[in-house]
Parts: C-alpha cells; sequence; structure tokens
C-alpha cells in the first residue's frame, strides 16, 4: 500500500512538470509510468538487497580486510595491518595443504558416492515399476533429518561397543573384530563421516537425477528403439545428453553443500584424530572460535571462496557452452 | 517368446529387490532411533540388538518434556524458524515479482550475485558477522539470528519464486493494468493466488533451512536461554546425555519431528521446490 501511495504523488507531481514543458500528453504517461516501474522495482527489491548486504556481503567484505590485520578478541575494536601474519601463519606449517586435502578428500568422497548411489537408483527407479511416487517419497525422508540429528544418530551407529554398524558387519563376517574403532581411527574416520553425509544427501540427488530422466523426450527414445539401439546405446547417446544439464547443476550444488559442510564432522569427530577430518571450515572455525585468532581463520575463508569461486566460474563457463 | 518374457520379468524382480535393499538402508535408522526413543538404556545397548518393535518405556519423553530446558530450546527454535518463514517469504515473494515482470538496471547482476552467496564460505562470514552483531547487540537476540537465517534461504528463495511468477502470463497484469489495478494490487491480487504452490515450497524449504541450522545458532546464541534445539542436541551429547543414548535418540527424534510431519503432508510442494529450480520442464 505504501509504494502505491508513493507511485500515485510521484506521477501527478512528474506528469506535471513534464506536461508542462513539452506539452505532449502521450509522452508524459510513458515517462512517469517508466519511472514508476523503476521506483517500484527498487522499493521491492530492496528489503532483501538490505538483509543479504547486512548478512552476507559487508562481513565478507570485512572478513577479507581483517584476512590482512592482527584480529584477535584482545584487539577486535583496532584490527592492525600485520603485512600478510594470517598467511603466513596458515601456509607455514602446511597445515593449509593439509586441510585443503582433507577436504578435497571430503567433497570427492561424498559426491562420488552420492552420484554413483543416485545414478543407480534412480535409473531403477526410472524403469516401469509400480509404486514409483511411493518410493521416491520413502527414498527422500532421511534429506528431511536435521544435519545434527543426522551426526548424532550415525556416531550412535557408528559407536564400537554397541553401535549397530559393528554387528551388522560383524555377522556378514566382513569384520573380525567386533569392536571395531571408526570415528576414533585415523583411517576410518573419514569414512565415517563421508557416510552420515551421503546418507543424508544422496536422497536430493536420487529426486534430482529422476526427476531430469523423466523429462527426456519420450519421442527420441521411441525412435532409438525403432532403430534397434541397445540399452547402453540409449544411455549414452540419448538419456545423457538430456540430462546432461540436470546433471551438472546437482553435482555443482552437492560440491557447494560438501564444502560448506561443518556441523557433521564438527559433531562427529571435531575435526580429529589427529586432525584427519579437519576440513577447511573445521580449520577456519577452531581457529576464530577457539584459538581466537579472527584473522587467521578470515584468511582460511579468503582462500577457500577464491577456489569455490574459480570452481563456480569455470561450471558457469562450461554449462553456458553445452547450452548453446 | 517365453524366454524373453521370463527374464523381463526376472529382471523387474531384481530391480524391485535392488530398490528394497537400498530403501531399507535408508529407512533403518530412522526406524532405529525411533524404537530406541521408546526403550531403556540396558535394551537399547543389549548385544545382539533386538530388531522387532517393542516399547518398554515412556520415560525418555517424560524426561525430556518435564525439563525446563529443552522446553526453551524448542520454544526458541520454533520462533526463530516460523519468524524465518514469515519474513523470508514477503522479501522474496517483492523481490522474485519485480525480477520476473519488470526490467531495471543491474537486474543481471543482481540475480548472479544472489547465486553467488551460496558459494561465499559460511564460517568466514560468520567470523565478521559474529563481531558485527556483537556490536549491534544482536547476539543473544532472535532477530541476529533470524536475519542470518533468512540470508542463507533468500537467494534460492526469490529464484524459485521468479520460476513460478515467470509461469503467469503476463495478459493477466496487462488486463488487470488495463482495469486500473495499480502494480502493487497486481501482485498481491493477481499474480500472487497463482504461485501458491511456489509459496509452498518456499515455506517448507525456509523452515527446514532455519531448522536445521546449526552454526548460526552456535556462534550468534550462547545464553541458555536463547539457545536453539540443534544447539541444546550437541551440547547434551556431549554432557547430560554421553552415555545415554536412549534418551539421545528420544532428543534426536524430536527434533525430527516438525520434519518429518512437514514431509508427510507437504512432501509434493517439497519435491516441486527441489526441483522446480534445476530442472527446466
Amino acid at each position: 500500500m505504501f509504494v502505491e501511495a508513493g507511485r500515485i504523488r510521484w506521477n501527478s507531481t512528474g506528469a506535471s512538470k513534464k506536461g508542462g514543458s513539452m506539452g505532449q500528453p502521450f509522452k508524459r504517461v510513458k515517462w512517469t509510468t517508466r519511472t514508476g516501474d523503476l521506483l517500484f522495482s527498487y522499493a521491492l527489491m530492496a528489503p532483501a538487497l538490505i538483509v543479504l548486504a547486512l548478512v552476507v556481503f559487508y562481513p565478507m567484505i570485512k572478513g577479507i580486510f581483517v584476512s590482512f590485520c592482527d584480529y584477535t578478541f584482545k584487539c577486535l575494536n583496532n584490527p592492525q595491518w600485520n603485512s600478510f601474519g594470517n598467511y603466513k601463519k596458515i601456509f607455514e606449517s602446511n597445515a593449509f595443504l593439509h586441510y585443503l586435502g582433507n577436504t578435497v578428500l571430503y567433497v570427492g568422497g561424498t559426491v562420488t558416492s552420492q552420484f554413483i548411489l543416485a545414478m543407480v537408483l534412480a535409473l531403477l527407479l526410472n524403469t516401469d515399476i509400480k509404486g514409483r511416487r511411493m518410493f521416491r517419497s520413502l527414498f527422500l525422508m532421511s534429506w528431511t533429518i536435521p544435519t545434527i540429528v543426522v551426526s548424532i544418530l550415525w556416531s550412535w551407529l557408528l559407536q564400537p561397543q554397541y553401535g549397530l554398524f559393528n554387528y551388522v558387519l560383524h555377522s556378514l563376517n566382513l569384520i573380525k573384530d567386533p569392536n571395531m574403532q571408526w570415528l576414533s581411527n585415523p583411517d576410518f574416520a573419514m569414512g565415517g563421516v563421508i557416510l552420515a553425509m551421503v546418507w543424508k544427501q544422496a536422497p536430493y540427488m536420487i529426486i534430482m537425477i529422476l526427476a531430469g530422466l523423466q523429462a527426456v523426450n519420450t519421442d527420441l527414445l521411441d525412435a532409438a528403439a525403432i532403430d534397434g539401439a541397445s540399452y547402453l546405446r540409449t544411455f549414452i547417446h540419448v538419456v545423457l545428453p538430456s540430462i546432461a544439464v540436470v546433471l551438472g547443476t546437482t553435482v555443482i550444488i552437492s560440491v557447494l553443500d560438501a564444502f560448506q559442510q561443518f556441523t557433521i564432522i564438527f559433531n562427529m569427530t571435531a575435526g580429529g584424530p589427529l586432525k584427519k577430518t579437519t576440513t577447511l571450515s573445521i580449520a577456519a572455525y577452531k581457529e576464530a572460535f577457539t584459538h581466537y585468532d579472527l584473522g587467521a581463520g578470515s584468511a582460511i575463508g579468503v582462500i577457500w571462496m577464491i577456489i569455490l569461486s574459480t570452481i563456480t566460474i569455470i561450471f558457469n563457463v562450461k554449462s553456458k557452452r553445452l547450452e548453446e | 517368446m517365453s524366454i524373453v518374457k521370463k527374464n523381463i520379468g526376472i529382471t523387474r524382480i531384481v530391480t524391485y529387490l535392488v530398490i528394497c535393499f537400498f530403501l531399507l538402508l535408508f529407512l533403518f535408522p530412522i526406524y532405529w532411533m525411533f524404537l530406541a526413543s521408546l526403550r531403556d538404556n540396558p535394551t537399547v545397548m543389549s548385544m545382539p540388538p533386538k530388531f522387532a518393535p517393542s516399547i518398554t518405556t515412556l520415560q525418555n519423553y517424560v524426561q525430556i518434556f518435564s525439563s525446563p530446558k529443552y522446553l526453551v530450546y524448542i520454544k526458541n527454535s520454533l520462533i526463530v524458524a516460523t519468524s524465518t518463514v514469515l519474513i523470508c517469504l514477503c522479501i522474496s515473494t517483492m523481490a522474485s515479482f519485480v525480477l520476473s515482470r519488470y526490467r531495471f538496471p543491474f537486474k543481471k547482476v543482481l540475480l548472479s550475485s544472489l547465486l553467488s552467496v551460496q558459494m561465499f564460505p559460511i564460517v568466514a562470514i560468520l567470523i565478521s558477522l559474529f563481531t558485527f552483531f556483537s556490536k549491534m547487540k544482536l547476539t543473544n537476540n532472535y532477530l541476529g539470528l533470524i536475519l542470518a537465517d533468512i540470508s542463507m534461504s533468500l537467494p534460492l528463495a526469490i529464484w524459485m519464486l521468479k520460476s513460478f511468477f515467470d509461469t503467469v502470463p503476463r495478459s493477466l497484469d496487462e488486463s488487470a493494468a488495463i482495469d486500473g489495478c495499480g502494480r502493487f494490487r497486481i501482485l498481491v491480487e493477481i499474480a500472487f493466488p497463482l504461485i501458491k504452490p511456489g509459496i509452498a515450497a518456499v515455506a517448507i524449504y525456509t523452515f527446514l533451512k532455519s531448522w536445521d541450522d546449526y552454526m548460526f545458532g552456535l556462534v550468534l546464541m550462547n545464553k541458555n536461554s536463547m539457545k536453539t534445539l540443534p544447539v541444546g542436541i550437541a551440547e547434551s551429547f556431549m554432557g547430560e546425555f554421553v552415555h545415554n543414548y536412549a534418551g539421545m535418540m528420544t532428543l534426536a527424534f524430536i527434533a525430527s519431528l516438525p520434519l518429518l510431519l512437514l514431509f508427510i503432508f507437504f512432501q509434493r510442494y517439497m519435491i516441486v521446490g527441489l526441483t522446480g529450480g534445476a530442472v527446466k520442464e
């Protein structure tokens, strides 16, 4: 209503001015409508922009700034330039490369296993089975479980003495030790946090790929069938190109998601054992809120942002080429 | 012919078997969590595990619902999540309507910078946001966490609603405008009622994200009376419930319940919301 009132007022004042000088009613109407459109657009965009500016863009720019400064809880009001001290600190001990390696392992592990699992299940669900909608809904269930619950539920399932995971594997004779350590074992902890993430996120990929498969043009499939193309050939030459864009979008969303993942790792292993599961988000959080060095935490964030934006830009360029 | 038919029958059975096997893997942990919430600790920790459904006690639920601490966490989470949904819906409806209907300078820049928000490292934002909000007295304040949650859902909400507004024919706006309907009334009375499924999808998506938030809650709310449920769960997992798996799973199940209920009743919109953004039909 406020915007509406504003528009009318604008129209009347604007019209009298413009009308007086030009004396052409037709142009006058057009001009005021255009200005009104602009004002209306910016007025309705404003709340969204203000919130994002306050909560995302300002802190991000401030973060880049303080990553070059001494910025600890002792000197919050007076960040001082420390000539790349934070970046030196991060790179000196090779810690950053270690964390980056963990992150790549985590992202690669979750996205690859999700992708294979989801692709197989989506293809199976796309055959002429009965109850597809029911299966689809049931699969989506684990995706709705809150992340904190996922991490606690899987900590319990992977618990050495009372966990179900060891019981099942031991009954199937897959492991010798019935009280196998998973999350506190440096070799397997990463596998444990990947498992929990895949359990939560794979359903999302199943739904996306299935939606893509169902949008494939059936005329093309019929034509391929009439030409006697085998299942594999049809898949490679007809289905895959049709769902390439969906696959790309889904994978990039999952990569960004896994990169940002904090809750699962922080609550299952807290980055340990031996920092084997310390990804960039865990490292940045610990630097800032456990070691109280906000500058160094921000520096990790800045390098991380550079990596992520490079990935996203490459993806955008490639997907544009695909769409053309 | 009969051999071919038999083969098709077998592949179909194998398809069902494989699907059901994976379904079991995905659903069993939820069942196991629910079952543990209805049992006492000796039963929960017994080896070999008792898989058959059985109820030994409701004490876990009584314990949590009679503890003021957890009621406060649940209340805080509900306040934050519902306010986030309402405010986010208003803001994103307005923004997505003009992005769908009007041309104005910097529109393309705005649209792409909205998407870039998702690749900003949340932890890095959080570090500066914490100091900024501390100065503005927005820590331990519902408004601070609500603003943070809104900004995390807003970009995708705007994109989703924009694609719904794009499906509403422009001729409707134009005929309304000729009848003397103002711009804002076109949005409220003509376009908005036509995108109700989109509104539902965005509302559910925002609620899910806000209810799920752990990180912002952890940093922005450190007073006990202001903590949200996910932070409370994580703390009791390390403290009060450290060896009490039955109690832990009860709390976990209570936290999942609102989302499971939303899912059971509104899954149609959820799937529309999920796939609508990425799949062009």
